[in-house]
């Protein structure tokens, strides 16, 4: 399983290997960063269908995740990638937008990776 | 029957003194006057020699008295009268009032004496008036007494009663303070006056009471005149109610006492009384006796009435006893008196006629004077009631126009606290407003604090987390003796802690950064020299970030308006302003330097070796010559690659920074903002993308 992150913390790629090292080792899943949502889309125009789910920030310079969201459920809609948000803002009006746009599920920083695991094996 | 008449002529206060009789005139009237111990001759002296009108007036006044008390009362009369008029003229002259008064009485007592009665109640009144108009009690009671005499000589015996009544409370009102004054006063002030008016009119029983009255006040004085009066009065009295024993007896009295008094008079009155008296006793002979007694006494009187009188009663008798010719003689001698008086008597009845009109016409004028005088009494209150209900008005004007004051006085202070209290709201509310946007400024933003804090949170958090699993791992590894693997976990928990730490820092960075933010401002505004605050802060700026990157590098350039001077400022404010720009120049030209200048698509070139990183700092007036509403101004350029259009209307927003994440916490210039503003300045940004940005601060001089 491809697992596409964009954050433009680039902490967040360290993080995420240290997470999910076991899984990575065992390679059950296999990690791809951007760092930004323009980054995340000419990966996606150069890696056709091979992210199956993308985890996305709001909050980046240039191109913020929701307009992301946006773009990928729109543009590949054939099969639809799960798109699952994590922001630190947790406020209604982020929620709301999220889903409006399609949103498969919306975390909140800090990043409960435990609970994160759980959603992704059901997911997958 | 005649009436005797008790006369007190009221002259002057000091020349009051005791009674002098003497028979004057026809009339017989005695006087109680001042007494006159000079005669004629001598008073004529005084007069030559007199000096003082009043002196001169009181004199006059003397003599025409004594004109009066001559025997030859007739030819003396004329005489009486001028020296009369003359004290009159003379006392009207100088405005002498006791003058005018005394001889006013004198011209009265004369007046009707003459028959003249109309004028003599003129005077007489007037002198009344006079006196109840100064309330002198003394000169009312002898004018009275002179108007029941006048009255009395007019046959209206009726106002003769009234005029002696009037003078009973007089009497004893207090005024007299001795009672043998007391006593005085009542006999010749109202009671023989009474006696007398009562006798006249017939009311018998009241005429002797009076007469009795008067008969013992006369008794303990002693006084033979008194008595005499008394006397004849008590037997005419008598007389009429038929009781001719007394009447006989109080008429010998009455004789005795007249002749001790010499009132010829009273003795005439005896004797015809005394004559009728016989003849109701049918003692003829005696009766004839006495009616000739009296017409002899009434001859040498030469009192053609009284001879009238008599001599009708002789022509009765005698034709009662049937003596024609005798009887004839007093018919003829009877008529030849009726004759004589007719005139008089017709004259006298014109005259009644006409003081009456006088009477009515002084009464109607007293009536008019009267209305007069209540009319202005009644324009008096009127006009004082009229002022009064002016002034009232005026007063309830004014305190309406009070009120209405008050009232609005009241308004105008209710109004000036509410503005008042509206107004330190209002400043309240201001100083609340100041704090609250800068609150909202992050209240906006609250979820983007919460971004900024969760994510340096979430890497604590989570490498922390890892960090204890690879502990427990390295704890297996070393049990196992795996010390590669071990040595790889040790490095990697080094790794993480590094990042705990810079999200830590991070954190605390951007919680200062809003804490400063929030913070008001407790610095005071001091004069400054803006130049030198510029050069401190752009070296700080310059050797902070050489101490922080040693390849920094990037040439600063000053350009000080030395005219500026000293302004208005809280220097650690504006500082950090001036700071922050500088920082953020050195910043851009530092990124351009490394990255090198964007291209069109977005991109950076990487092809200028020839670019000089500079950051100018400039301090100006505008207008150049200062003066009131001048502004200071502060530049700060650089050559970087200026400001995105899309992102130039953010960058005061509080949180927004193009610094890659975790070196700006995007409240810099949002912080200068709000400083410039609470100085009262602007701070303007200008840019062209690629060649630099200058951010101006415009602060009042």
């Amino acid at each position: 399983m491809k697992i596409l992150v964009v954050d433009d913390e680039k902490d967040m790629q360290m993080l995420f290997e240290q997470r999910f090292r076991k899984e990575i080792r065992e390679n059950a899943v296999e990690f791809v960063f951007a760092f930004s949502g323009e980054e995340a889309l000419s990966y996606l125009n150069r890696h056709v269908h091979e992210a199956v789910l993308i985890l996305s920030d709001i909050n980046m310079p240039g191109m913020s995740g929701l307009e992301l969201l946006g773009h990928i459920k729109q543009k590949y809609s054939k099969p639809p990638p799960i798109v699952m948000m994590i922001t630190a803002y947790g406020d209604a009006e982020n929620y709301n937008t999220a889903m409006r746009l399609g949103a498969d599920d919306f975390l909140t920083k800090p990043v409960d990776f435990a609970l994160l695991k759980e959603k992704l094996k059901i997911k997958s | 029957m005649k009436k005797c008449l008790l006369f007190i002529l009221l002259i002057n206060f000091f020349v009051f003194g005791q009674a002098q009789t003497s028979p004057l005139g026809p009339k017989y009237v005695y006087y109680i006057g001042p007494r006159i111990s000079k005669n004629i001759d001598s008073l004529h002296q005084l007069l030559l020699q007199a000096k003082i009108d009043s002196t001169r007036i009181n004199l006059l006044i003397i003599l025409s008295q004594a004109y009066l008390n001559q025997q030859n009362y007739q030819q003396n009369r004329d005489s009486s009268f001028w020296y009369a008029q003359q004290a009159m003229g003379l006392s009207q002259k100088i405005n002498f009032l006791k003058g005018q008064f005394g001889a006013r009485t004198q011209l009265a007592y004369l007046f009707k004496d003459a028959g003249n009665y109309s004028t003599a109640l003129q005077l007489a009144l007037t002198n009344l008036q006079l006196s109840e108009q100064y309330k002198d009690t003394l000169r009312i009671i002898y004018i009275n007494r002179l108007l029941c005499d006048i009255y009395s000589e007019m046959n209206d015996f009726v106002k003769e009663l009234e005029y002696a009544r009037k003078n009973k409370p007089l009497v004893h009102s207090g005024f007299f303070k001795k009672e043998s004054d007391i006593t005085n006063y009542s006999r010749i002030g109202y009671i023989t006056l009474m006696a007398g008016a009562f006798e006249k009119l017939n009311q018998l029983d009241s005429a002797l009471y009076y007469y009795q009255l008067s008969y013992k006040i006369s008794l303990s004085l002693k006084r033979n005149e008194s008595l005499a009066v008394a006397t004849v009065g008590l037997a005419a009295t008598f007389y009429k109610t038929g009781f001719y024993n007394e009447a006989f007896s109080y008429y010998r009295m009455a004789i005795s006492y007249a002749n001790l008094s010499d009132r010829k008079d009273i003795i005439a009155d005896c004797y015809l009384g005394l004559a009728k008296l016989f003849q109701q006793k049918d003692q003829m002979d005696s009766s004839f006796f006495y009616g000739m007694l009296s017409l002899g006494a009434d001859q040498r009187l030469k009192s053609p009435d009284r001879e009238l009188e008599t001599a009708s009663f002789l022509n009765k008798l005698y034709a009662g006893e049937n003596q024609m010719d005798s009887a004839y003689k007093y018919l003829a001698m009877a008529d030849a008196f009726r004759d004589s008086l007719f005139n008089q008597e017709k004259l006298r009845q014109v005259q009644n006629i006409n003081i009456n009109e006088a009477l009515r016409e002084r009464q109607l004028e007293e009536a008019k004077r009267e209305a007069r005088r209540q009319y202005e009494t009644k324009v008096k209150i009127y006009t004082l009631v009229a002022g009064l209900t002016v002034l009232l008005l005026i007063a309830f004007i004014l305190y309406l126009n009070n009120r209405q004051k008050q009232k609005a006085n009241l308004l105008l202070t209710q109004q000036k606290e509410k503005i008042e209290s509206t107004l330190s709201e209002l400043k309240a509310t201001q100083a609340q407003l100041i704090q609250s946007e800068k609150m909202a400024s992050l209240g906006e933003l609250t979820a983007g604090i919460a971004h900024e804090i969760q994510n340096p949170l979430n890497f604590v958090n989570n490498f922390s987390e890892v960090n204890s699993e690879l502990i427990t791992e390295m704890k297996h590894e070393i049990d196992k003796g795996n010390l590669d693997e071990v040595k790889v976990i040790a490095n990697d928990i080094d790794e993480n802690e590094q990042k705990i730490i810079f999200h830590g820092k991070r954190a605390d960075a951007i919680v200062k950064g809003m804490l400063q933010h929030s913070r008001s401002s407790s610095g005071v505004k001091e004069p400054t020299d803006i130049n030198a605050l510029a050069d401190e802060y752009l070296r700080l700026a310059y050797h902070g970030l050489r101490a922080k990157d040693k390849s920094f590098n990037a040439t600063m350039k000053t350009d000080f308006d030395e005219t500026i001077g000293n302004i208005n400022i809280i220097p650690q404010d504006i500082g950090r302003v001036i700071l922050n720009l500088i920082t953020n120049a050195f910043y851009a030209v530092t990124e351009k330097k490394k990255n090198g200048p964007l291209t069109p698509e977005g991109g950076t070139e990487n092809s200028q070796n020839e670019y000089d990183p500079t950051v100018i700092v400039t301090t100006s007036l505008n207008p150049p010559s200062g003066g009131r509403g001048a502004e200071v101004l502060i530049s700060v350029k650089d050559n970087g690659n200026g400001i995105p259009q899309k992102v130039l209307d953010k960058i005061f927003q509080p949180f927004f920074t193009t610094k890659p994440t975790g070196q700006g916490t995007g409240l810099g210039l949002s912080l200068s903002y709000d400083i410039i503003k609470a100085h009262g300045g602007e701070m303007k940004v200008e840019t062209k993308e690629g060649e630099g940005a200058e951010f101006i601060i415009q602060l009042p001089a």
